[in-house]
């Protein structure tokens, strides 16, 4: 479900598909080109890398096909419509986030994201609509804004696709209004800024 | 049935030509008591009605059974009876077509009792009268002497008229702020209690301030609001010209627990209350220390940039200011050259001509006049932190009129900062009376002046 509202509000995501079988995946690996990412889909499960459920930096085939079946016979169910397959896309990963509040209504977040996000805390926050400028504000406001500015590698993240990320999921937020809403991470380079991994809960 | 009407008659209750005290009892301990003995010898100067149906006379006053027995009109009036009659008596206001009704008495909505809070509500909603509370403290106006706060007045000091109105959910912390004002020397427009906003919210009260005259600053505790899209909408209008100062209480996050997903768990409802404060340019204060302090800076005149000038008969303290300065992301003032020439012509030969400006620990008020007089010329410089070590020998109370003259100026922001016991109190005391911001450290100062800085561009950027 996620996913569908990302191609509907047109919201860049990693190149993915949905694979049914070990042969359709390697395939596909084949055309994105390594390193790869193996993912099961589900709404259900917030910290996906803990349970293993993500398998990220596969490099080559034996690899795919190994990890393909480790997650098919740990989550039998879960990956019975197919495991997704994505490229994997290099970059900082930062967080996207929704939440409707009692009493303002749709509340956007941005922040550095991944794993550890919660433990960063380092959010800045809008209370939707968001506008172009103000989500420009919202990235320059986090801590960590300086690592975005490519401050130890030299390669600053575009941040005018964070910008769109920002303005084209507020509107999402404020059309679909679901309970809560994770893109993260999402990932940003210089050429552009991909969801890699999104939650609604309705 | 008419919301501008009911907030205008806002206005009937804070500024209101005769009042009733319903309750009004003859015993010293009840709260009816105290509410006319206030308003008796307060000084209000409208017309005083006591009702009581039991007594005939309470504290030299007529007592009428009830407000429809009174003569003349009544444009407000405070109720402190029991819970069960005060339906009954708002019915009566309706009909004696009162516009401002105080409702002190408690045991509604705050213990469960919604129903009968909500008959009250509608009562006055339809006879658009302007209801504050129920379970309230009351409302003060202290340029007329219009004074339903139920403490008494030896035990709660009364601020004096000024421009701050104030209004807080609680009564308790709108009590003791009150009280503290009063002793910081800091005026008051108005305060109101505003308990458990059956009819009168704070958006209302807020729409109301910001369009009241003598208001200049609102000041408002809350610990929840009704309608987050309102107050966003209300309040970022009114801080395009008004300044809000808010203490929001409550930010311990229940119900974070529950989240399903990052963003949930990391947007607790406080986020969505800071978020929604940074929006509207509501000044958010983190404590009741920082509300006074954010609150008595914007007596100031506002400042083009953020260029801050030190000045300082102590080192060390001038040191603390600029790593504050630092780290609230303002600026230290670079000294034009006519100004490094001046304070060369006066200083000591061993001071720096840079900023902070030493005066050096033998500075006297003469030393303090002349940097003073050449800072607030130098177009370098946007504000001024004045440092006052009160416990030096060369100093004295002489400082306090030099500062002040320069204060009343007008041309740029100054703030003090004195830091130490009883004597450097008195002098912070003198200096707040006069509408000279002051603080006990340089950190305080400079967060206070950073908040001020921030509102003022955020109404040029809008």
């Amino acid at each position: 479900m996620a996913y569908e509202l990302l191609s509907k509000y047109k919201i860049d995501t990693a190149p993915s598909i949905l694979c049914k079988d070990e042969k359709s995946a390697s395939k596909y690996a084949k055309k994105f080109g390594y390193p790869v990412v193996l993912k099961i889909i589900s709404d259900k499960i917030v910290h996906k890398t803990e349970v293993g459920a993500v398998k990220a930096g596969i490099e080559g085939e034996g690899e795919l096909l190994h990890a393909f079946r480790a997650m098919r016979g740990k989550f039998p169910s879960e990956s019975a419509g197919g495991i997704l397959l994505q490229k994997m896309i290099r970059g900082i990963e930062l967080i996207v986030g929704g939440k409707s509040d009692e009493q303002f209504g749709q509340l956007l977040i941005f922040g550095l994201g991944g794993i550890y996000v919660e433990y960063l805390k380092d959010v800045s926050a809008r209370v939707c609509p968001v506008s172009r400028e103000e989500a420009q504000k919202m990235i320059k406001e986090i801590k960590t804004y300086s690592i975005l500015r490519g401050v130890r590698t030299g390669r600053p993240v575009n941040e005018k696709a964070i910008i769109d990320v920002i303005v084209k999921t507020s509107s999402l937020l404020l059309k679909e209004n679901p309970r809560e809403l994770d893109f993260n991470p999402l990932i940003a380079n210089k050429e552009g800024a991909y969801v890699v991994d999104a939650r609604v809960i309705r | 049935m008419n919301a501008k009407k009911r907030i205008k008659n806002i206005s009937a209750v804070l500024s209101p030509k005769s009042i009733a005290v319903v309750g009004a009892s003859g015993e010293p301990s009840k709260i009816g008591h105290v509410i006319l003995r206030n308003f008796l010898e307060g000084g209000f100067g409208g017309k005083i009605y006591a009702i009581n149906p039991n007594a005939a006379e309470v504290l030299g006053q007529k007592c009428y059974k009830s407000i429809l027995d009174v003569p003349g009109k009544i444009d407000s009036v405070v109720i402190a009876t029991p819970s069960k009659t005060v339906l009954g008596i708002v019915k009566e206001c309706a009909r004696k077509k009162v516009k401002g009704v105080v409702v002190i008495s408690g045991g509604f909505a705050e213990i469960g009792n919604k129903a009968e809070e909500e008959e009250i509500a509608l009562v006055a909603r339809k006879a658009d009268i302007a209801l504050i509370g129920p379970n309230c403290m009351g409302v003060l106006n202290p340029s007329l002497r219009n004074d339903s706060v139920f403490l008494p007045m030896y035990k709660m000091s009364r601020p004096q008229n000024g421009g701050i109105s104030f209004i807080s959910q609680s009564g308790a912390v709108g009590g003791c702020i009150v009280d503290l004002s009063a002793r910081a020397g800091v005026g008051m427009a108005n305060f109101v209690s505003y308990g458990n906003a059956a009819a009168i919210d704070e958006c209302d009260l807020l729409e109301y301030l910001g369009k009241d005259k003598r208001t200049e600053i609102i000041v408002i505790y809350l610990e929840g609001v009704r309608d987050g899209r309102r107050l966003m909408k209300v309040a970022g209008e009114i801080t395009k010209k008004k300044p809000i100062i808010a203490l929001k209480a409550g930010k311990s996050s229940l119900g974070a627990e529950a989240a399903k997903s990052h963003t949930g768990s990391l947007a607790g409802s406080y986020l969505a209350y800071k978020t929604a404060f940074l929006q509207s340019n509501i000044i958010e204060a983190d404590n009741l220390e920082e509300l006074f302090e954010f609150t008595k800076i914007f007596s100031q005149p506002r400042a083009v940039g953020k260029r801050i000038a030190i000045i300082t008969n102590g080192g060390g303290n001038g040191v603390l200011a600029a790593d504050s300065i630092e780290e609230e992301g303002l600026k230290l003032a670079e000294f034009s050259e006519n100004t490094k020439s001046v304070l060369r012509g006066f200083l000591p030969p061993y001071a720096n001509m840079r900023n902070p400006l030493d005066l050096i620990g033998d500075a006297d008020n003469k030393r303090y006049e002349k940097a003073l007089s050449v800072l607030m010329e130098d177009d370098n410089v946007d504000a001024l932190v004045v440092i006052v070590l009160f416990q030096t020998v060369a100093i004295d109370s002489g400082v306090v009129d030099v500062i002040v003259k320069n204060s009343q100026m007008q041309k740029k922001p100054i703030i003090v900062v004195a830091t130490g016991g009883e004597y450097a109190q008195m002098h912070r005391r003198i200096l707040d009376s006069y509408g000279v911001p002051t603080y006990p450290s340089p950190n305080s100062a400079i967060r206070a002046l950073k908040k001020f800085l921030q509102y003022h561009s955020r109404v040029q950027n809008k």
